[in-house]
């Protein structure tokens, strides 16, 4: 992950880059609630709704690898088997849970 | 100081005036509010003329924050779970603002968009290209002419049969509509290409040809040349090297376009 844009954005105040971490916090973990229920039900047009969703946090935190699993779900999840997509998804909630824990670490002191 | 007495006030136009003539009233209206807060943000960073009137978290509530608040210029994302952003602009009676899409990354609205010369900016939103928007809405002189384009996009989404759809330019201090049925074809000129119309009439725009391959592949056009991008409306013949028109033009193959040229003429 990288802050680089949040921080040009934000320019040192600390309430506003507070802000747009709680904010990313709670897609993320919505993100991650969301994309569980809907691959459990092989509900293929609401993951892509979830991830489409979620796109402009992963790219403006520079989360590249997430980002391509994204990408890549929102090319085959129509047409694909529902063995890739399940994995596709599985990957990218793994990135979005590793995501969540970067930002809990960065908040706790010490 | 020259003027009748008592007529200063009439000359001089104190400062606040001016500041509120060049002021950008906006609106944004997209369902994710981390794209609604970045944008708003950069727009408060970047221009102290602009003034965000309202948000709206979605089409419905988009609806009422323009009706309610008459905006300069609108933000309007193109997916949204209860419209896009085309079928919110539908619903207006009247467009009277200029428009800037906000869209992902390679979104299909991209080409309809550009189409209609109209104006977009991908998520997650970037300082420069926001910039470079809000200066294209600054030097817009002709508004009427982007309501206009306005108009067309959403007409041209509304319409299902791809030959009613219109392609819209900026031409000299007006602006051109063709619907796509009435190009016969398309030949580049440099870095300007030429529509040749079933009138007989020709527009000259500064596009070049790649740009409209791109936009009309799938709309009946073939890029058979270089040079030109025909319309299958208007063939009414071909040999081994050039297509006839159904206009006395006769368009050149170029001789490893021909077997795709085939394949694509047979695809009905």
């Amino acid at each position: 992950m990288d802050f680089t844009k949040l921080d040009q954005l934000v320019g040192g105040n600390d309430d506003r880059r507070g802000a747009y971490l709680t904010m990313l916090n709670e897609d993320l973990t919505a993100t991650e609630e969301n994309l569980s229920e809907a691959i459990k039900h092989v509900d293929r047009e609401r993951i892509r709704s979830i991830v489409h969703r979620i796109r402009p946090q992963l790219a403006f935190y520079s989360m590249q690898e997430a980002l391509q699993c994204a990408d890549n779900i929102q090319l085959v999840y129509e047409n694909c088997e529902q063995a890739m997509l399940q994995t596709r998804v599985d990957q990218l909630i793994l990135y979005v849970r590793s995501a969540r824990q970067q930002i809990e670490n960065r908040n706790t002191p010490g | 100081m020259f003027g009748l007495p008592g007529s200063k006030s009439k000359i001089e136009i104190p400062l606040g005036s001016m500041k509120v003539m060049n002021q950008i009233k906006c609106v944004i209206i997209d369902d994710d509010r981390f794209v609604r807060r970045l944008l708003s943000d950069r727009l408060m960073m970047l221009d102290d003329e602009v003034e965000i009137l309202a948000e709206a978290k979605d089409g419905l509530e988009g609806i009422q924050v323009i009706l309610e608040h008459n905006p300069d210029l609108v933000f309007v994302d193109v997916e949204m779970p209860d419209m896009t952003g085309f079928e919110l602009l539908s619903r207006l009676d009247q467009i009277d603002f200029q428009v800037i899409f906000i869209t992902s990354y390679k979104h299909y609205a991209i080409k309809a968009i550009r189409f209609n010369a109209l104006d977009y900016l991908v998520k997650p939103i970037d300082v420069d290209e926001l910039k470079d928007a809000l200066n294209r809405y600054r030097n817009r002189i002709d508004h009427a002419s982007h309501h206009q384009a306005i108009q067309a996009a959403v007409e041209n989404v509304l319409t299902a049969d791809p030959g009613e759809q219109r392609l819209t330019f900026y031409v000299g201090q007006g602006v051109e509509r063709p619907k796509l049925k009435d190009i016969c074809y398309i030949s580049a000129e440099g870095n300007y290409s030429t529509l040749s119309l079933t009138s007989g009439n020709r527009i000259i725009v500064s596009r070049n040809l790649g740009d409209f391959e791109e936009i009309l592949e799938d709309k009946g056009f073939f890029r058979c040349h270089r040079s030109y991008l025909i319309n299958k409306r208007h063939i009414s013949g071909h040999s081994a090297s050039e297509i006839q028109m159904v206009s006395v033009d006769k368009i050149p193959i170029a001789r490893r376009k021909k077997t795709a040229f085939l394949r694509w003429l047979e695809e009905g």
